[in-house]
């Protein structure tokens, strides 16, 4: 599957869930352990256990075309609101109590298909005082 | 000064809150009594634009509420940005996301992509919070 394909495929996902919650293929360096469909495997991050079915019935509808594109029936692997804290928080910047003055200002990359890309970027010489940052 | 609250965090005395794409997604001003906004989302990254200037909509399907002390627009039923206007501070919620965007607010938070964003405090700079 192409890089093209496999972005295209989590858009037509994200669409259908009102991008509510952040995907990803599941990525090799990041992903730790193995299992039959490793690269046909989907993350949804921050999902409430309530909200899975919910999730599955939203892409219904696609599934068919996300198959095709795939070349495989998808797995999606959910991971709570805990989980994804506990286990991914480094795919998650958090940027908390930061106090910028004077400067361009906070730079972040526009969010893409699969976003748990990029982090924020102080923009210029700031003077600032880094209370808590995470 | 002018302090514009978005998610947890304040945006003091700076020349636009937050840019998409180099475009100034909100303003806003008190005219006649009432609150006067500017929202405009580019096309892309967003899969729809939409562009208000001063309370008229000169792209996109969307409505407009505006009064007092506050605005917001509507896209459907879903809220991109409501705005309350109090004194010289005013406190925005956001959500782009029914524009194919992931940057929403909550009671926590100001979320863009798999960044999030709290009580962070940028004052005096050219832009707050610069995406893209």
């Amino acid at each position: 599957m192409t890089r093209k394909t496999r972005n295209e495929a989590l858009h037509l996902i994200e669409k259908a869930t009102n991008y509510l919650y952040p995907l990803r293929w599941v990525d090799e360096k990041t992903t730790t352990g193995d299992f039959d469909g490793r690269e046909v495997a989907i993350d949804v991050f921050f999902i409430p256990t309530t909200n899975q079915v919910d999730f599955l019935a939203q892409i219904r509808p696609i599934r068919g075309l996300i198959r095709e594109m795939a070349g495989h029936r998808c797995i999606f692997i959910f991971h709570s609101p805990g989980a994804t804290t506990a286990y991914y928080s480094h795919l998650f910047p958090v940027t908390r109590g930061l106090h910028l003055a004077k400067a361009g200002g906070i730079k972040l990359p526009l969010p893409g298909q699969g976003g748990t890309k990029g982090g924020p970027v102080i923009i210029g010489s700031p003077r600032f005082y880094l209370k808590e940052a995470a | 000064m002018s302090r514009i609250i978005i998610g947890t965090n304040s945006i003091e005395d700076c020349d636009t809150a937050i840019t998409i794409s180099d475009v100034p997604l909100f303003s806003y001003k008190i005219e006649q009594k009432k609150v006067s906004l500017s929202f405009n989302v580019p096309c892309p990254p967003a899969t729809k634009e939409i562009q208000i200037k001063d309370n008229i909509i000169h792209k996109g399907e969307v409505t407009l509420k505006a009064d007092l002390d506050s605005a917001s627009v509507k896209l459907g039923n879903s809220l991109l940005i409501e705005l309350f206007v109090k004194g010289d501070t005013a406190t925005a919620q956001l959500d782009l996301r029914p524009l194919g965007l992931r940057i929403y607010t909550d009671s926590n938070a100001l979320y863009i992509g798999s960044s999030q964003l709290s009580q962070n405090i940028i004052k005096q700079c050219t832009n707050g919070i610069v995406i893209g």
